[in-house]
């Protein structure tokens, strides 16, 4: 016997990237723009889905995930307004893949154009795992600090949007979006920044445009025929 | 908190090569993780302890290496540790940079005993 080393050189998430990079082709073949909506527990990421819904109300069709540790609360907020199933992870801080694609295959997936995954309240975990999703939104509320970013680079620099919820509290609060978008953009350049206030609707109208226009990118569509 | 699962790819994808490759007992295990694979090496190493003793009778080492965040501008091909997490080139400070490493988590190799062919 005689001991060596022997080089092997695997990337040990090629495979889940190889799994996401597929889904991710499925849903764009089907002309479905899936979101990642991530952010920390209480910034509003299920306000905003109902604020998107009413807005929307049934055209285009969305469809919503989303993840908890537990209670079906949030799935209960939403069944009103569009197709949802609710994925608890029964401790785990984030969704996974193979969750995600279980929960999508107990939706009415019929003439879904928009998949919004709302991720577990988790502004660390959530940054690492692919869920093949096409566009990934890092959300925040005025009301955490805007010192964020720098403090969570990951889930910041991994994300192509940033939306700013609560902008109705902004006058009671020391928080700068201009610092806070500073602050992204030294982590992430391409960030695009968005405020918004999910209870009063301001803002939520240019949201949806900008997922609209995100989607049509993604099938290549003609905006005038879409 | 998804550290084990990732230790448990790593162990087998360790069993595999070892089958594949017909080695003997494995000795260490050399892994890379980028310091920005969202990845924390010692939660890997106290998860690798825990559970390695469930794969093999004898100690199995485990070395990390962190690899730093490191990025090329696509202005001026300079490449830069990527400090604070600021990705701004250094030299020129365009915005437009490329990560090239540090976001991984490679198995680099493993040391192992080699069992001699019958021939």
């Amino acid at each position: 016997m005689t001991t060596e080393t022997i080089s092997i050189q695997k990337d040990l998430q090629s495979q889940r990237r190889a799994e996401a990079d597929a889904w991710r082709q499925t849903l764009a073949e089907r002309g479905i723009l899936c979101v990642n909506l991530i952010s920390s527990p209480g910034a509003g990421k299920t306000s905003l889905l109902q604020a998107m819904a009413k807005h929307w109300s049934g055209r285009p069709r969305m469809a919503v995930l989303v993840g908890d540790i537990a209670t079906d609360r949030d799935a209960q907020r939403l069944a009103a307004w569009c197709p949802v199933k609710q994925l608890t992870t029964g401790g785990a801080c984030h969704l996974e893949l193979p969750l995600v694609r279980a929960g999508w295959d107990q939706l009415n997936q019929h003439d879904i154009e928009f998949l919004i995954i709302e991720n577990v309240g988790n502004l660390v975990c959530p940054a690492s795992h692919d869920l093949g999703e096409h566009l990934r939104v890092v959300m925040l509320s005025v009301t955490e600090g805007d010192d964020k970013p720098g403090k969570y680079p990951k889930a910041f620099r991994t994300s192509q949007a940033c939306v700013i919820n609560k902008l109705d509290l902004l006058p009671y609060v020391p928080f700068s979006v201009s610092a806070v978008t500073q602050d992204a953009h030294r982590v992430q350049p391409d960030l695009r920044v968005m405020t918004v206030s999910a209870l009063t609707g301001e803002g939520v109208s240019a949201w949806c445009d900008y997922l609209i226009e995100q989607r049509q990118k993604l099938v290549c569509l003609d905006p005038v025929i879409a | 908190m998804h550290e084990r699962s990732l230790v448990k790819a790593l162990i087998e994808q360790v069993c595999e090569e070892s089958r594949n490759r017909t080695l003997g007992r494995i000795h260490e295990i050399q892994l890379q993780i980028g310091e920005f694979s969202g990845v924390e090496p010692r939660l890997v190493e106290s998860a690798f302890e825990e559970m390695s003793s469930g794969y093999w009778d004898s100690e199995v080492r485990l070395h990390v290496e962190v690899v730093p965040l490191t990025a090329k501008c696509r202005a001026c091909d300079e490449t830069f540790f990527v400090q604070s997490f600021c990705f701004i080139c250094p030299k020129c400070e365009s915005v437009h940079v490329n990560v090239i490493a540090g976001e991984e988590m490679r198995l680099v190799s493993v040391s192992a005993e080699r069992r001699e062919l019958i021939r």
